[in-house]
């Protein structure tokens, strides 16, 4: 049986055939933002003098930008199979997570130049490498294989541990740097085992046949019992890496240092699009790859379902209660950061505890886009809020900010609100769209561990209730400690007030994104079979709605 | 030619809007509601430093709501045509799809129990506005944004007919007020901020959950919905309701708040500016008693009756611990903030008590307090813009230096009081009626966890076990009930009295009394709409009483036919004269001697 399969794959490969024009469109959205990256660097090689570099974030903006417009002209043109012979997806679910990263990188850009300015690193790599990370999340979202997965892992991974040192004269940034490097290569390495452990169990990469394979393996009996070991703990190696890269618990430890030193507005890309491009592959990888009951185990029976339970547990219980003690804001955020994955990772396992409930991992997109948009944009208003070389981290240098700088005072307030999950702003819906996913699956189900989780979910954000207010209460109801004169250009302040108002703009008319994370799902390509019947169903509902919204 | 027809153009479109006005087609719910939002854009507009245009602009556009709530109220219908289920909303707008794929939707509408909630709200509002005038001299633009801002929330919470959406603007409230409180309060405020939004966001949490888990038991074909009526149409075992109503009633028993979960609101009360105090006071806690009567109560009819009792205890506790409370306190703002433990007591008392009677009381109450203490607190709010200190022993001899001041405190303190005539008196007078013959607040079989061969159950066992003649029937525990409540009366006559007489007479011996002046003419124009409408609401309360009849007899027979042990809900409707004591001199002007 397995030889077989084995078979049919070499023969595949044997009638080699050259990729097909149409398949060349997989890799057009990762390959505008390269394109644009080499672009920047170009354009760096003409400069002259001392003025500021800030066009090259506009630049970099613009590319972006023509990513986003390519998603929107690709949205109905996705791939039936992976191109360029089982390597790169292109479905609704890549593109939209490319203009997920995108948008995170477009408002990263704006708010840098005055403030890598301020800190005297006005360079045009920072840039640069945004526009390569982009890229590398891009081709993460769509990998096909376990091949392309790493390519696009480590793309999207190395320029960012360069941000991390980008203020390289600041030792704390240094510190960053070293710690996400060394932390992030030695992740990277143990994912490289797991993959190969996969790829020996398997013999090929292609995460289809990888499912196929997996399952014919463990449907028997005999071959199950020989290779399940060394299977899960492939599995598992694989699972660590990219926990790392989501900065969920047991491996979160680097993420308040990296977040305290990198650059604030590098920390805000960082903290959104490197997690949203782990999530893409956590998603591809789990769902096309390893969804098998023998693998995927269920309430305590063993399986990365269990694990990941678990790390979403433990993510929400640290995060939280580890943020209320922090007096730094960057730090407190980070560990905020370690919650919000928490939540989304909750949802991702109540999405995949079984095939039936394949549509709910929309709630992860939606999630994932609501906190994109609040996190960019408080690391924002935290860097708008610096003064020359310094940016503002403590809550005593936030100290009366909030009525003197009015507007910034309320997009911060938004972003708060909304990371604490308060209606009407895009937070709560997020959280209220994940613990529905969770309630309804403990409730069909009848495992009561999901809706313990969801409890546990909302318990653990009455905490974060206390620390986000406390920024507010910092801002609004203590005096001024000290001067500062803001560095931002027009483009950051720009930058921070679209995401306050998509912030506001998702919780009060959420309608459209929702569908957006539908329509994804309902498109993703190399569902297991088991889900088809699923998908059929959420076509059909989504075109009812669309039906309903037409009268 | 031309203008011939434009002219008939503009007068068939004016005549349009005039018919739509009337015939339900107009959007009376949104317009109000949202409309302080649009005085919210205003504001934005206006340069931080041209102050008093902030105050005037924020003002006309709570006077411009208020205008417009009196369309909802002169287009209220007093009797419509009873729809199904336990509520008949008029001026019904949606559902309307929000998020169609989660089930959410838009949907206001309007019955008797929220009607005067919603002319109350939007009655405070101007005068809580205008008396900000002189209280408030730092960040005016953003005070104003934030009274407007919770006026939306507020008047959304009473009309949103879908429970997601109620949700909702029942959240927003937190925002404004945890502000108003944290940025412009007292010494204490931010304790008192934080203590305030964690204190009702763990209840409004454990809400959300109950929420979700009724949601899912909606429509059984897979569309969910959060609408109202079809949360009622759900069926629900017995151990499910009682959880479900435990999360709902602590939410909802936080905001009242009743006795044991109170502790957040003296702090907050205190902390607060005036208009903070007022909004507080007079709506917020309001949103508790309504949130019980318009959703924990009917959504869970069973369970209600398992808890009524206790609840009835733990408010009749609230009322004479807040009232010997109330006594020692040094604070004339916490002397009122007790009161309003003491007087939302009442307001739970008869809810619970389910007998028309009770019912109509407790609303009764929710808008007497809502009026009388939202006066209240603007008195002492003069007497600290004057002074900057609450403490009663500061003052003293106060009438002397300002009478009119006087004249009008001491009418509010007696309308607070109870006093026969002004507006405090009819509510608690037929919430205690209600809840002294009532069937509804009786522990029997009290339900407690029982270790049993499956692990804890809940099982229904007497605590005492009395053999059936001796058990207290209900007769006698809501007469109980009742004989303790008039004791808070006598005790709320007694410290109030006692505060306004340490205030207000003895020798004016403090010299910086001695330089008071009294009130302004602006001050003197909020007051006297309050004045007006605590003695209006005083000698008239048929007018409001008419006009929640149906609501709470079509709510009563509800519970009745969904109560399993029938009979302890009783649902005779009212007439109004069955409170009117029955004497000889009324008895022989009828015979006509």
């Amino acid at each position: 049986m397995l030889n077989a399969l084995l078979m049919s794959q070499f023969s595949a490969l044997a009638m080699l055939r050259p990729p097909t024009g149409v398949e060349f469109t997989a890799i057009i959205p990762a390959g505008i933002a390269a394109f644009t990256a080499l672009l920047v660097i170009l354009l760096d090689t003409f400069h002259r003098g001392d003025s500021g570099r800030g066009y090259l974030a506009n630049v970099g903006s613009i590319g972006l930008g023509v990513v986003i417009l390519s998603a929107w002209m690709l949205w109905d043109k996705s791939l039936d199979g992976a191109a360029f012979h089982g390597m790169l997806y292109l479905d609704k679910f890549t593109l939209i997570f490319a203009v997920m990263v995108s948008a995170a990188g477009i408002l990263a850009m704006q708010m840098s130049p005055a403030y890598l300015k301020s800190h005297l690193m006005d360079r045009s790599e920072f840039y640069g490498l945004l526009l390569f990370s982009i890229s590398g999340a891009i081709i993460l979202a769509g990998s096909a294989d376990l091949l392309t997965f790493f390519l696009g892992f480590e793309v999207m991974s190395i320029p960012v541990y360069c941000i991390a040192g980008f203020l390289r004269k600041d030792s704390r940034s240094a510190e960053a740097a070293m710690k996400y490097f060394f932390l992030g290569a030695f992740s990277a390495a143990l994912m490289l085992y797991g993959i190969a452990l996969i790829y020996g169990m398997t013999g090929t990469t292609n995460l289809e046949y990888v499912s196929q394979s997996l399952a014919t393996t463990l449907m028997d009996p005999a071959s199950a019992t020989s290779s399940i070991t060394i299977i899960a703990f492939g599995v598992l190696l694989i699972l660590s890496g990219l926990a790392f890269k989501i900065s969920s618990v047991p491996f979160h430890l680097w993420t308040p240092d990296v977040y305290t030193g990198a650059p604030t507005t590098g920390t805000g890309f960082m903290a959104t699009a490197v997690k949203a491009g782990g999530f893409a592959a956590l998603l591809r990888l789990f769902l096309v790859g390893f969804q098998i009951p023998e693998l995927q185990g269920g309430f305590f029976g063993y399986g990365w379902v269990d694990v990941l339970l678990f790390v979403a547990a433990a993510s929400m219980i640290l995060g939280n209660l580890v943020a209320i003690t922090q007096n730094n804001v960057k730090r407190m955020l980070a560990y905020s950061s370690i919650a919000h994955a928490g939540y989304i990772l909750l949802g991702f396992v109540a999405a995949s505890a079984r095939p039936e409930f394949f549509l709910f991992n929309d709630t992860v997109i939606f999630y994932l886009i609501a906190y994109t948009f609040m996190t960019v944009g408080a690391f924002g208003v935290l860097a708008w809020f610096g003064r020359r070389g310094e940016a503002a981290e403590t809550y005593d240098d936030l100290a009366g900010l909030g009525l003197k700088y009015p507007l910034m005072g309320l997009c911060m307030g938004i972003f708060m609100f909304s990371s604490a999950g308060i209606p009407p702003a895009a937070g709560f819906l997020g959280k209220l769209y994940l613990f529905r996913a969770a309630v309804d699956v403990g409730a069909s189900t009848g495992e009561f561990i999901f809706i313990a989780m969801a409890i546990l979910g909302v318990l653990t954000s009455v905490a974060g209730v206390f620390y986000y207010l406390r920024v507010l209460v910092y801002m609004y109801m203590k005096e001024p400690t000290r001067e500062i004169r803001p560095v931002a250009t027009r483009g950051a302040t720009y930058a921070i007030v679209v995401c306050a108002i998509v912030t506001l703009y998702l919780g009060v008319m959420p309608a459209r994104v929702i569908s957006w994370g539908n329509q994804a799902m309902v498109d993703f390509k190399g569902a297991p079979a088991a889900s088809h019947k699923v998908i059929e169903e959420g076509k059909q509902r989504l075109e009812q709605l669309e039906a309903r919204a037409r009268e | 030619m031309l203008e011939a027809i434009h002219i008939l153009s503009t007068m068939t479109s004016t005549m349009t809007l005039g018919a739509a006005l009337t015939d339900g087609s107009f959007p009376w719910l949104s317009v109000v509601t949202f409309a302080p939002l649009l005085g919210v854009l205003a504001l934005l507009l206006i340069p931080r430093e041209q102050v008093s245009a902030l105050r005037n602009t924020a003002l006309i556009f709570s006077i411009l709501v208020f205008g417009l709530s009196l369309g909802i109220l002169l287009n209220f219908d007093p009797n419509p045509t009873e729809a199904a289920g336990a509520f008949t909303f008029q001026m019904m707008e949606g559902p309307v799809d929000w998020i169609a794929s989660v089930g959410i939707s838009y949907a206001m509408g309007i019955d008797g129990i929220s009607l005067w909630l919603v002319m109350m709200t939007t009655f405070l509002m101007p005068i809580t506005i205008f008396s900000t005038y002189s209280a408030v001299n730092k960040h005016v633009k953003e005070y104003m944004i934030a009274l407007l801002f919770i006026e939306t929330a507020m008047l959304g919470t009473f009309m949103a007919v879908d429970v997601f959406l109620f949700y909702i603007f029942w959240e927003m409230v937190l925002i404004p007020m945890y502000l108003i409180i944290g940025i412009w309060g007292g010494e204490m405020r931010i304790r008192a901020a934080v203590k305030f939004f964690i204190f009702t966001m763990v209840g409004s949490l454990l809400m959300l959950i109950a929420i979700l888990y009724v949601y899912f038991q909606t429509g059984q074909t897979g569309e969910h919905s959060f609408l109202l009526a079809d949360f009622m149409a759900v069926d629900l075992s017995f151990k499910e309701q009682f959880f479900l109503f435990a999360a709902f009633a602590l939410a909802f028993a936080i905001k009242v708040p009743l006795f044991p979960v109170h502790t957040w609101l003296p702090l907050a009360h205190v902390q607060a500016p005036t208009a903070g105090s007022v909004v507080l006071a007079a709506v917020l806690l309001k949103m508790g008693t309504y949130g019980l009567l318009r959703f924990a109560i009917p959504l869970f009819p069973d369970a209600a009756k398992t808890f009524a009792p206790y609840i009835a205890v733990m408010s009749v506790i609230g009322i004479i611990y807040a009232a010997l409370v109330a006594m020692v306190q040094d604070d004339m703002k916490k002397v009122i903030a007790y009161s309003s433990v003491a007087h939302l007591g009442f307001c739970v008392l008869g809810l619970v008590a389910m007998n028309p009677i009770g019912v109509a009381g407790s609303i009764y109450v929710m808008i007497a307090h809502g009026i009388a203490t939202g006066g209240l607190f603007l008195c002492v709010g003069i007497l600290k813009e004057r002074r900057n200190t609450m403490e009663i022993k500061e003052y003293g001899g106060i009438s002397q230096q300002m009478p009119i001041f006087a004249g009008f405190f001491g009418l509010i303190m007696f309308a607070s009081v109870g006093l026969p005539g002004l507006n405090g008196f009819v509510g608690e007078f037929m919430a205690m009626l209600g809840a002294s013959n009532s069937n509804f607040l009786w522990f029997k079989d009290p339900l407690v966890f029982v270790r049993g061969a499956e692990g804890f159950s809940l099982t229904a066992s007497p605590v005492f076990p009395l053999p059936a003649g001796e058990q207290a029937g209900p007769e006698l525990t809501a007469l109980i009930f009742a004989v303790l409540a008039a004791s808070g009366v006598i005790f709320a006559a007694g410290y109030l009295l006692w505060m306004f007489r340490r205030v207000m007479f003895g020798p004016l011996e403090n010299a910086k009394n001695k330089v008071l002046n009294d009130l302004n003419a602006r001050e003197i124009a909020y007051l006297v709409p309050i004045a007006l409408m605590v003695i209006f609401m005083g000698v008239y309360p048929k007018f409001f009483l008419s006009r929640m009849d149906n609501s709470i007899d079509q709510f009563l027979r509800y519970m009745d036919s969904n109560v399993s042990a029938t009979g302890s809900v009783r649902t005779e409707k009212t007439d109004q004269s069955e409170w009117v004591p029955e004497g000889t001199i009324l008895d022989n002007r009828e015979d006509g001697r």
